[in-house]
């Protein structure tokens, strides 16, 4: 039996195969009384997805169950078809993780380490090493690579983690808050390598807290929170879902948004302020149509585009926050 | 800060069958014990230390308590067998202990173990890995020095000692590759439990001596003969070398080479199982 060779395409890579590269079904897991994963369903065909949550959503989890580190107490996850939880050399071939924390050998110099990991993905020896090298160069390491790792910095850490993670070329990576605690400078990098290796046909699970990096790079979205998915949405969905205003008004308030009412646009009322959709015909000049029908003196109308960020805060605070 | 701007290149070669992997990182995981500083101070403190002379009584007298009655063992050669075995079983825990037990704490927490697993490797075959990588290692620093000792000096043996090289070699070799499986599996055993490199070290080193003082303390508060027990094998067989060990065999019909069985089989075995299902189990990596 030989190792598993890399597939040309990531959709669909095992012949035969299912489309989906990963998904979750029922899936249950709780350390002691703290319950991780509450019957956590998705599904994800390829490109990058970002999963999104606070501290404790059950990211971490999810992704170390899928790498069969850890067993689910119930549910099943598979990639490419396959079920983790039955050891598949195949599927592990195809898999690359890089983690959050702390997991890299200080004693060894980083182009050791990432041949290591080739070798250990069953690479020969040869080309092992010039992969290592390859990959090495694709994460931008010079001679850093030579230096001990104890002796890295933040983000040369980051980048020999992504180094290891595809030293073997797989088809779905998993990637656990990898711009945490990087310079922006760092993030940027990061995040330019995550675009190319999606160029280059690979699947990425984005597992991170930080929105701007997932509206950055990922064409899906998948929010969780304590162990519970809230939703999963395209990243067009999202940034289609419309803008927001919000005006600051002086008398008859209650007239005012009454009549936006009827016109079927909900609004969020906090003393003065009015926070709503614009509407859809007419947009501003509409609403300000309306102010005057209503006796209202709007003082000030600031807007914006309805983002990610948007969408986060409305699942976390009907989600009753992050607990 | 970008120094290729080439992007990212697919790999189309080839892919090694499990066993040629395996073999390629067994070799890889012996020659980074071998490099790595602490392994080499600890060999030339063990070369230095068990000088060729002291090696040489220890092998010769190994050879010669071999299947010998107890009365028809020199009461000289013994005493100074016992003080030289002392020395050798100090030293092979100093060994176990620094560079065994680490092994697969220090990949525990903060780790590569996550990493290591995610890849296509059973849990069995890691530890698998572990162990063969460890043993080679440790037979290879404890036996290198007697097997050189012994064939350097083979010319000074008594003239009443009449024994071929090959039966002395083997006698040897054979002891000494027992004595880097019990310390193997030691090391491995601590390296499970423990959560840290530091404490498995410690809890290596400390173990023997302390089942020794437990094991004379059941001895004494039971009011057990000093003869053959369980709890005297045990003691005695953590201790291999040690006085406690060659006090075992007063009164005991069973010759040095049954409790060297005992010892190859009994307790490297458990401690090696108990090892294999906490990495089997484990789930917090």
């Amino acid at each position: 039996m030989t190792m598993p060779e890399p597939a040309e395409e990531a959709d669909g890579a095992l012949e035969g195969g299912p489309r989906e590269i990963l998904s979750a079904v029922n899936l249950w897991k709780s350390y002691g009384e703290v319950e991780a994963l509450r019957g956590l369903t998705f599904t994800f065909k390829g490109g990058v997805m970002g999963l999104l949550g606070p501290n404790g959503a059950g990211k971490s989890t999810f992704i170390k169950i899928a790498l069969g580190l850890l067993k689910a107490d119930e549910g099943s996850v598979k990639i490419l078809g396959r079920d983790v939880s039955d050891f598949n050399r195949d599927v592990k071939g195809q898999v690359g993780y890089m983690p959050e924390g702390e997991c890299l050998p200080e004693a060894l110099t980083g182009l050791q380490f990432v041949y290591h990991m080739g070798v250990l993905s069953g690479l020969p020896p040869k080309e092992a090493f010039q992969r290592a090298h390859a990959v090495m160069e694709f994460v931008g390491m010079g001679e850093q690579r030579y230096r001990k790792i104890s002796s890295y910095s933040l983000g040369l850490k980051q980048r020999i983690k992504l180094a290891q993670a595809i030293v073997h070329d797989p088809i779905l990576l998993f990637l656990d808050e990898p711009t945490s605690g990087l310079d922006p400078f760092g993030r940027e990098e990061m995040l330019s390598l995550i675009e190319e290796l999606k160029s280059a046909g690979k699947s990425i699970v984005l597992s991170t807290h930080i929105l701007r990096d997932v509206e950055r790079v990922a064409e899906e979205v998948v929010v969780l929170n304590r162990g519970v998915k809230l939703i999963q949405k395209n990243m067009k969905e999202v940034m289609k879902s419309g803008g927001w205003v919000e005006v600051t008004v002086v008398g008859g308030t209650r007239e005012f948004v009454e009549m936006l009412k009827k016109m079927g646009i909900e609004c969020e009322v906090t003393g003065s302020k009015i926070r709503m959709e614009p509407p859809k015909e007419g947009g501003l000049f509409r609403l300000m149509e309306v102010a005057e029908e209503a006796g209202v003196v709007v003082r000030s109308v600031r807007g914006g585009i309805k983002d990610l960020t948007d969408l986060f805060s409305e699942l976390m605070e009907e989600g009753g926050g992050t607990g | 800060m970008r120094l290729d701007k080439r992007g990212y290149v697919p790999y189309s070669g080839p892919r090694l069958s499990i066993l040629k992997r395996d073999l390629t990182y067994l070799f890889l995981e012996v020659k980074n014990m071998l490099l790595k500083k602490r392994s080499i101070v600890v060999l030339v403190f063990i070369l230095f230390l068990m000088s060729f002379p002291v090696i040489t009584s220890l092998t010769i007298g190994e050879f010669m308590f071999a299947g010998m009655k107890q009365e028809e063992v020199n009461q000289a050669i013994l005493s100074q067998y016992v003080e030289f075995s002392f020395i050798i079983l100090f030293l092979g825990l100093v060994l176990s202990a620094i560079t065994v037990a680490p092994r697969i704490s220090e990949e525990v927490k903060g780790g590569p173990l996550p990493l290591i697993l995610s890849r296509p490797i059973t849990r069995d075959e890691y530890f698998l890995l572990k162990f063969s990588s460890s043993f080679l290692y440790m037979f290879t620093l404890i036996c290198v020095p007697p097997l050189l000792s012994v064939l350097l000096f083979m010319g000074s043996l008594p003239p009443s000692v009449h024994f071929s090289a090959l039966y002395v070699l083997s006698r040897v070799l054979a002891i000494y590759l027992i004595y880097a499986f019990f310390l193997t599996a030691l090391g491995l055993f601590s390296s499970s439990l423990m959560g840290s490199p530091t404490s498995a070290s410690l809890f290596t080193f400390f173990l023997p001596w302390i089942t020794e003082f437990v094991g004379g303390i059941l001895r004494a508060t039971l009011d057990l003969p000093q003869k053959y027990t369980l709890i005297s094998l045990i003691s005695g067989t953590l201790l291999r070398s040690s006085s406690g060990f060659v006090e075992n065999l007063k009164g005991s019909s069973l010759t040095l080479w049954h409790q060297a069985l005992a010892l190859a089989i009994l307790l490297p075995v458990l401690m090696l199982f108990t090892a294999y299902t906490v990495v089997k189990e484990r789930q917090e990596v």
